[in-house]
């Protein structure tokens, strides 16, 4: 491989794990609290997309004030879909909330195809996304550039909103122990909801960039990058938010990699991606950065 | 009366945990519920601070029926609890844990006054304050769980089994903080097992046994009695 291609492949990967990033967040802090897999995550994803799409197809609104509403909605619908599903069934047995989740995640999806149609729809990206950019000899597509930036700035701002705001400070409460978290007075069915919001945000920010990368959104979109990003999330150490970010980036470099060195094998870049969630669940469950579930009593 | 239990049920699936119990909790005293383990001594604390839900009775905060609330809104009316075990955020540092204690209330100099008032209280804290809660030792997890309490400005305070687990020095620092919390007019609710602890630090004490309440009195008074000896003092 020459180093033009090199450069282009880099920026690929680095573009799509920060995507599986923003998205495995949502996971390992829906996890970090509730201890439960929101299946219908990557299907958040999709409608965030959707937003963004109708806000500029139909509202004819500017591009960046859609994309800032559709995170805003999408965040809404992320903490009904807590409200209204999940809510009820905290204090099932996990398998319940389990299956739940899958039930939420098909109803998202049949719910976006008979709404909106099968047929998917051009996503109208703006033009400096769209443009190609030179670095050194390589021609790499501006979306590889922007989106780990952007990427980057989000996950700084979700940071600084766990490790330095009051609210942050009550989700990583609610994290080790809701109860005692209750017992200090705070709203706990609030501070759930905010961390549904926040994942939600940052996954609809995911799949407005996704869309922009590939413009070509179907509300089925959000099936494989939401197993993925799960995958990134369970490799990084489910619950861990650093771990996520890592297990994203990993993940998105190994799809690109293999594709990149390995051509002949690029039908099967899904399936190896998910041979390392195998690996991983058989060999170290808990993941790079995971604690030991042995604390957590 | 700060706090008024009345014929107070409450069962765990079809146990029945608390047979009508009655208490009261006047203001500015201290008050210890005793009892072997598995008496109801937990349970009631945590039917006070609405963890688990009464079948049948009052619980009276300065008059209010708190029995039907969630929990955080009894601890935002005045209830403060020191949970069995601490239950120190572990992953949270010693700062941190002092400020989810105070984490409903908006009057920030209350709060920084009422810090620096359990900073005097446990200087140990201190050096500590930007260590993680999980890295402290039983004894000092003990001491940041009741400034933790503290940090609501409470107007009563509960502790569930604060000596569990502790060396007797531990113990003896720990109960001299309550007295010194007592002092400043505070009004305390606490649950022991070190029942003869308890009783010489509490003016009235009362004796639960299987979910119903045998004995009550002056601490002092049971702290002489023959059957309270002989059940709780190790004769």
């Amino acid at each position: 491989m020459n180093l033009e291609a090199l450069i282009q492949q880099l920026m690929n990967g680095l573009s799509l794990g920060s995507l599986y990033a923003l998205i495995a967040i949502g996971y390992t802090m829906v996890y970090g609290i509730l201890r439960l897999i929101n299946f219908a995550h990557g299907d958040i994803f999709m409608v965030g997309a959707y937003c963004a799409f109708f806000f500029v197809a139909i509202f004819r609104l500017p591009w960046f004030l859609s994309a800032l509403l559709a995170i805003g909605l999408t965040a809404l619908v992320g903490m009904s879909v807590e409200r209204i599903a999940y809510r009820p069934v905290r204090n099932a047995p996990r398998i319940s909330a389990l299956i739940t989740a899958l039930g939420v995640s098909f109803f998202i999806e049949n719910l976006g195809l008979v709404t909106v149609g099968a047929r998917p729809k051009a996503f109208a990206r703006p033009e400096i996304m769209a443009k190609v950019v030179k670095i050194g000899p390589a021609a790499v597509s501006a979306v590889s550039i922007w989106v780990p930036i952007l990427s980057v700035l989000l996950l700084l701002a979700l940071m600084y909103v766990i490790y330095r705001t009051k609210a942050g400070m009550a989700m990583r409460a609610v994290s080790t122990d809701i109860e005692t978290t209750r017992l200090m007075g705070a709203d706990v069915d609030r501070i759930i909801a905010l961390t549904f919001a926040l994942g939600s945000a940052l996954a609809a920010a995911g799949g407005i960039m996704w869309a922009c990368k590939y413009p070509q959104i179907n509300p089925l979109m959000g099936i494989y990058p939401g197993w993925k990003a799960f995958t990134a999330a369970v490799v990084g150490g489910i619950g861990n938010i650093t771990g996520a970010m890592l297990g994203g980036l990993l993940i998105g470099m190994v799809e690109i990699m293999t594709v990149a060195f390995f051509p002949g094998l690029s039908g099967y870049r899904d399936g190896i991606i998910f041979t390392l969630l195998l690996v991983f669940l058989l060999v170290k469950p808990t993941g790079i950065l995971g604690e030991s579930l042995k604390e957590k009593v | 009366m700060m706090l008024a239990i009345e014929n107070l049920h409450v069962y765990y699936g079809g146990i029945h945990a608390l047979k009508g119990i009655s208490m009261e909790v006047p203001e500015g005293s201290i008050v210890t519920l005793i009892g072997a383990n598995g008496a109801g001594k937990s349970t009631t604390l945590r039917t006070i601070t609405g963890l688990v839900r009464p079948r049948q009775g009052s619980i009276k905060l300065k008059g209010r029926d708190i029995s039907r609330l969630p929990t955080h809104q009894i601890v935002q009316s005045g209830v403060a609890m020191v949970p069995e075990g601490r239950k120190i955020f572990r992953n949270l540092t010693v700062r941190e844990n002092l400020m989810m204690g105070a984490y409903h209330r908006s009057d920030a100099s209350a709060v920084q006054r009422d810090f620096e008032y359990v900073i005097g209280l446990f200087p140990r804290l201190e050096e500590r304050l930007s260590q993680k809660g999980g890295t402290l030792s039983g004894g000092e997890q003990q001491m940041l769980a009741i400034g933790r309490a503290l940090m609501s400005g409470p107007s009563l305070l509960c502790l569930d089994e604060p000596s569990l687990g502790l060396a007797p020095l531990l113990v003896r620092e720990v109960f001299k903080a309550l007295e010194s919390v007592h002092d400043e007019g505070r009004t305390i609710l606490l649950i022991e097992q070190n029942a003869r602890a308890a009783l010489k630090l509490a003016d009235y004490a009362y004796v639960l046994e299987t979910g119903v309440i045998k004995m009550q009195g002056k601490a002092s008074d049971l702290l002489e009695n023959e059957d309270v000896r002989k059940a709780y003092l190790g004769g």
